[in-house]
C-alpha cells in the first residue's frame, strides 16, 4: 500500500515537472539523472563490491561512441544501439576484470587507470572512426519519425530509464548477488568459506558497472549531442568517484544524492564555477576523511537522531 | 564411518613445517576436538581443510579429495567454518550475514535477482524463514536488524556460528569458538553444539584451548604437538596419556622460565 | 639512430625511476598507494618556477627551497590526512590520495592558470656530439642528477642509522616498535623522503616536458615502472623506470609517436596478465 502510494506520488511529480518546469531546469534534471546512472555503476563495483575502478569514464565512452557509431555507420536505431553498446561495454568490463581481479587493491586501480588511458588514446588517434579530437556529433533520438531534441522530450525518456535502472539495481543489491558483493568487500575470506566464488562475483560486479556506464554514456551522448575524447579521461573517472563518495559509497541513493549535489551546486553558486574541480577535490577529501558514509550516511544518522 | 579422512597432511611455511605428516579420521555425526599447545598447528589443519592454505598429503570428504580445490568449491561440498578472530560482515545486518551463509543453497542469478521472479527466486523466502529459525536457535532473533559490527563479542561468535549453519554444512569446523567467552556463555555454546549434533546429525571438528568445551562435549579428541599427532581417543584416555601430559607440562615449564 | 633513441629513452627513464622510487618507498613503508604522486611531482616543478622566475631567487636556492617545501607537504599529508584514516580500508586511502592529487592539480591551475610555462633550466639545450650520438648537456645533467639522488638514497638506506632503522621498520613493524623505533616517526620520515624525491623528479622532468597542471599524469609511467620492478623493490623501481623510458621512446620512434603512451599502458596490463605473481611480492598467506 505504502509503495503504491509512493509510486503514485512519484508519477504525479514526474508529470507535473514535465509540464511546469522550464526547459533549462529539465536539462539539469536530465544531467543529474545521467551522472547518477554513470555513478551507480561505480557504486556497484567500488562502493558495494569494494573493487577500486578508475575505468568508469572509459565505459561511458564505449557506451557513447559505440551507440553513435552503430547509429551513424550501421544505421541502427539509437533505441537499440545504446543498449547494444552497453552490452558490449559489459563484455569488455568482464574481460578487463578477469586478469585484474586476481590482483589486489593498487594493481586493480592501476589496470583500470591504464585502461581508461588506452581508450582515450584510441578515441583521439583512430580518427577515421571517431574523428579524433574534432569530436563526433550525435544524431537525435527519434520517436515515430519525430526527433527528440528538446530537454522536455529527453526528460520523458531519460528520467524513466534512470528510475528503472535504479530500482533494478537496488533490488539486485538486496538479493543473493548483492549480498555476495557486500560480503566480498567486508571479508573475502569469510565469503569464500561460505561458498561465494570471488572471481565470479568480482568480474560480475565489473561487468555490471560497465553496463551501467555504457547506458549512462549513451544517455549522456543524446543529452549533450556531442562526443569529444577529452571528456572521457582519467580525471572524469575520478569525478565519478567524487560523486559516490560525496553521496555515499555503498548505497544506491548515494549515487543520486552525490550527482544532484555535484551538478546543482556549481549551477547555484556561479562564483565558484571557475574553481569547480578544486572544490570537488576538497569535497572528496573532506567526505572520505570526516564523513565516509557520504550524504546518504549523514541523512541516515540525522534520521536516527531525530527518532531518538 | 569416516566422513573426513586426513592422510599425511603437511603444511609448510618457508622452512617450517606447521603440520607434519598428520593423519586423522572424523566420524560422521560426532563432535571431534583437535587440541594441543600453542603453535601445535591446529588452525593450520583447519585452514588446509577449507582450502585457505596450500598443503601436501590428502584430505578426503566422503572419498572426494579437497586439496587443490578453491575455498568456495570446498564450501560447495558442504564444509564450512568459523574463525578464531571472528570474520563477520560488519556493516551488514545480522539477518543478511546469515543469508550470505545461505548463498550456496540459493541458485538464482542476476536476472532473477533483479526481477524478483522465476522458479529459483522462490527459495529466497524459504531461506529467509530458515535464517530466522537459525537465529532463534543461537538466541539472536531479537538482533536480526542490527548491524553485525555493533554486537558484543560473545554475540558475534554466535552469529558466526549461525552464518556457518545457514550453509547447511555436512562438516562444520569451529576455530576456538569459546575464546573470550564467559563460563556462562560457554555453557550456552555447549548446549547449542550438543543440540546440533543430536538434531541435524551434524559433524563438528573443533579446535580449542578451553577445556570446559573440549572435555564436556567431544566424542573424540586428537592431540597435536609440533605438527604431529601424539594421542587420540576419548576425553578420559587423552587426559591421562603420558605423552599429552608431557607436552602440556613442557609448555608450562617453558612459560614459567620465560 | 638506435643509440640516439636509447639515449633519450634513458633520460626519461631516469626521471620515471625517481617517480617509481618515491612511489615504492611510500607503499613499502606505509602501505599507502600514493595516487597523488604525480601532482607532487608537478608541484615540485612549479615551486622552482615560482621561486626562481617570479620571486627572483637564484636557481639553486629556488631548488633547495622548493624541495624543502615539498618535504613539508609530505609532513602535512601524513599528519592532516593519513593519521585520521590509518585504520580505514585501502580503498579509503586510495580515494584520499586521489583527492589530494586533485586538490594539488586544481589548486595549481587556479593560481597559475592552465597555460604551459617554459622551465628555467640552467644548461643549454644545444646538442653536442659524442661518438656519433647527439647529447644535450641538459639531458646529461638530468641523468647524472637522477643517478646522484639514487646513489644518495642507496647510501642512506645502506649505511645511515636512520636509513637502517627505516628499512627495519618497513620489513617488520612489530619488531621495529619493540626495538624502540616509533612507527609514527617512521611514517612521517618516509613521507618526507618520498615527497622530496617526487619534488626532485619534478625539477628534473620539467625541462623535458612543458610545465602544466596536468603534468602529474606522468606518474602513471612511474607506476608502470614500479609494477615492472616488483612494486616493493627499490632497485626494481629504478630498472623499471629505465625500461619504461626506453620502451616508450622506442615505440615513439619505430611505431608511432601518437601511440607511445598507449603502448606503455598496454605494457602495464600485459605484465599484470602474464606475470602477476612474479611481480607481486611473495604472496603472504593471510592469517585467519
Amino acid at each position: 500500500m505504502r509503495t503504491a502510494l509512493a509510486w503514485g506520488t512519484g508519477a504525479i511529480v514526474f508529470a507535473a515537472a514535465a509540464i511546469g518546469l522550464s526547459e533549462y531546469t529539465l536539462y539539469l534534471v536530465c544531467h543529474v539523472a545521467v551522472i547518477a546512472v554513470l555513478a551507480l555503476g561505480l557504486t556497484v563495483v567500488t562502493g558495494v563490491a569494494g573493487q577500486v575502478s578508475l575505468a568508469q569514464a572509459a565505459f561511458s565512452a564505449i557506451g557513447g561512441y559505440g551507440a553513435v557509431l552503430l547509429a551513424t555507420r550501421a544505421d541502427v536505431s539509437l533505441w537499440l544501439s545504446i543498449p547494444a553498446a552497453a552490452v558490449f561495454a559489459a563484455a569488455i568490463g568482464y574481460l578487463l576484470g578477469l586478469p585484474a581481479l586476481r590482483l589486489e587493491g593498487p594493481y586493480l586501480a592501476l589496470v583500470t587507470l591504464g585502461f581508461t588511458a588506452i581508450v582515450q588514446t584510441v578515441l583521439i588517434h583512430w580518427g577515421s572512426l571517431t574523428q579524433g579530437p574534432l569530436g563526433l556529433p550525435v544524431p537525435p533520438l527519434t520517436l515515430a519519425g519525430r526527433p527528440l531534441t528538446s530537454s522536455r522530450d529527453l526528460y520523458l525518456v531519460i528520467v524513466p530509464v534512470t528510475v528503472i535502472l535504479f530500482v533494478a539495481t537496488n533490488r539486485l543489491l538486496r538479493s543473493r548477488v548483492g549480498r555476495a558483493f557486500h560480503a566480498l568487500r567486508q571479508s573475502e575470506v569469510a565469503a569464500q568459506v561460505l561458498g561465494v566464488n570471488p572471481v565470479h562475483y568480482k568480474t560480475l560486479a565489473f561487468a555490471l558497472s560497465a553496463f551501467l556506464g555504457g547506458i549512462g554514456g549513451g544517455l549522456h551522448a543524446i543529452l549533450t549531442t556531442f562526443l569529444s575524447p577529452e571528456s572521457f579521461g582519467i580525471i572524469e573517472s575520478i569525478f565519478f568517484l567524487v560523486v559516490i563518495v560525496v553521496g555515499g559509497v555503498s548505497a544506491v541513493s548515494g549515487a543520486i544524492l552525490g550527482s544532484a549535489f555535484l551538478v546543482l551546486i556549481p549551477e547555484t553558486l556561479q562564483a565558484f564555477r571557475q574553481y569547480q574541480a578544486l572544490v570537488y577535490g576538497c569535497l572528496l577529501l573532506a567526505f572520505i576523511v570526516f564523513a565516509p558514509g557520504g550524504l546518504a550516511g549523514l541523512v541516515r544518522s540525522a534520521r536516527l537522531a531525530w527518532r531518538s | 564411518m569416516a566422513l573426513l579422512s586426513v592422510r599425511e597432511l603437511t603444511v609448510r611455511f618457508g622452512g617450517l613445517r606447521a603440520v607434519d605428516g598428520f593423519s586423522m579420521d572424523v566420524t560422521a555425526g560426532r563432535i571431534h576436538s583437535l587440541i594441543g599447545p600453542n603453535g601445535a598447528g591446529k588452525t593450520s589443519v583447519i585452514n588446509a581443510i577449507t582450502g585457505l592454505y596450500p598443503a601436501a598429503g590428502s584430505i578426503r570428504l566422503d572419498g572426494r579429495e579437497l586439496l587443490g580445490r578453491a575455498p568456495h568449491a570446498i564450501a560447495e561440498l558442504g564444509v564450512t567454518r568459523t574463525f578464531q578472530n571472528v570474520e563477520l560482515f560488519a556493516d551488514m545486518s545480522v539477518l543478511d550475514n546469515v543469508l550470505v551463509g545461505a548463498h550456496r543453497r540459493l541458485r538464482y542469478g542476476v536476472l532473477a535477482g533483479t526481477l524478483q521472479a522465476g522458479p529459483r527466486w522462490r527459495r529466497e523466502g524459504q531461506e529467509r524463514r530458515r535464517a530466522e529459525e537459525i537465529l532463534e536457535t543461537v538466541g539472536l532473533a531479537d538482533e536480526r536488524a542490527r548491524e553485525a559490527g555493533d554486537l558484543t563479542f560473545g554475540k558475534q561468535r554466535r552469529l558466526e556460528l549461525a552464518r556457518a549453519l545457514a550453509t547447511g554444512p555436512r562438516l562444520l569446523l569451529l576455530d576456538e569458538p569459546a575464546a573470550g567467552m564467559t563460563a556462562a556463555e560457554i555453557g550456552g555454546l555447549n548446549t547449542i553444539l550438543l543440540a546440533l549434533r543430536a538434531r541435524e546429525a551434524l559433524t563438528i571438528l573443533l579446535v580449542d584451548h578451553v577445556m570446559q568445551v573440549v572435555m564436556e562435549i567431544s566424542d573424540t579428541i586428537t592431540v597435536l604437538h609440533y605438527g604431529r599427532k601424539i594421542a587420540e581417543g576419548s576425553a578420559e584416555r587423552v587426559r591421562t596419556d603420558p605423552e599429552v601430559v608431557r607436552a602440556y607440562l613442557g609448555e608450562g615449564r617453558r612459560r614459567a622460565r620465560a | 639512430m638506435l643509440f640516439q633513441v636509447l639515449a633519450s629513452g634513458i633520460t626519461a627513464g631516469a626521471v620515471y625511476a625517481l617517480v617509481a622510487l618515491a612511489f615504492v618507498l611510500i607503499y613499502k613503508g606505509t602501505r599507502v598507494v600514493n595516487f597523488g604522486q604525480g601532482e607532487q611531482v608537478m608541484l615540485g616543478g612549479y615551486l622552482v618556477l615560482v621561486l626562481n622566475t617570479f620571486a627572483g631567487l637564484p636557481f639553486w636556492l629556488a631548488v633547495v627551497l622548493a624541495l624543502g617545501l615539498a618535504g613539508l607537504l609530505g609532513v602535512l599529508i601524513e599528519f592532516l590526512v593519513l593519521r585520521r584514516i590509518i585504520a580505514s580500508s585501502p580503498l579509503t586511502k586510495i580515494i584520499a590520495m586521489l583527492a589530494i592529487g586533485l586538490i594539488l592539480r586544481e589548486g595549481v591551475r587556479a593560481v597559475m592558470g592552465p597555460n604551459a610555462y617554459p622551465f628555467p633550466f640552467l644548461l643549454s639545450p644545444a646538442p653536442i656530439e659524442v661518438g656519433g650520438v647527439l647529447l644535450t648537456p641538459a639531458n646529461v645533467a638530468i641523468v647524472v642528477a637522477a643517478l646522484g639522488v639514487m646513489a644518495l638514497f642507496y647510501l642512506f638506506f645502506r649505511f645511515a642509522r636512520l636509513g637502517k632503522a627505516l628499512r627495519a621498520a618497513c620489513e617488520n613493524r612489530v619488531a621495529a616498535s619493540l626495538m624502540g623505533i616509533s612507527v609514527p616517526f617512521v611514517f612521517t620520515t618516509i613521507w618526507v623522503l618520498g615527497s622530496v624525491l617526487a619534488g626532485v623528479a619534478g625539477v628534473l622532468l620539467a625541462p623535458l616536458v612543458t610545465l602544466t597542471p596536468d603534468m602529474g599524469l606522468v606518474a602513471i609511467k612511474g607506476w608502470v615502472a614500479a609494477v615492472i620492478g616488483g612494486f616493493t623493490s627499490l632497485p626494481g623501481a629504478v630498472v623499471g623506470g629505465v625500461v619504461v623510458g626506453v620502451v616508450e621512446t622506442l615505440s615513439g620512434s619505430y611505431v608511432s609517436t601518437a601511440l607511445k603512451d598507449g603502448i606503455t599502458y598496454l605494457l602495464l596490463i600485459a605484465i599484470l596478465i602474464v606475470r602477476p605473481s612474479g611481480l607481486l611480492e611473495r604472496r603472504a598467506v593471510k592469517k585467519v
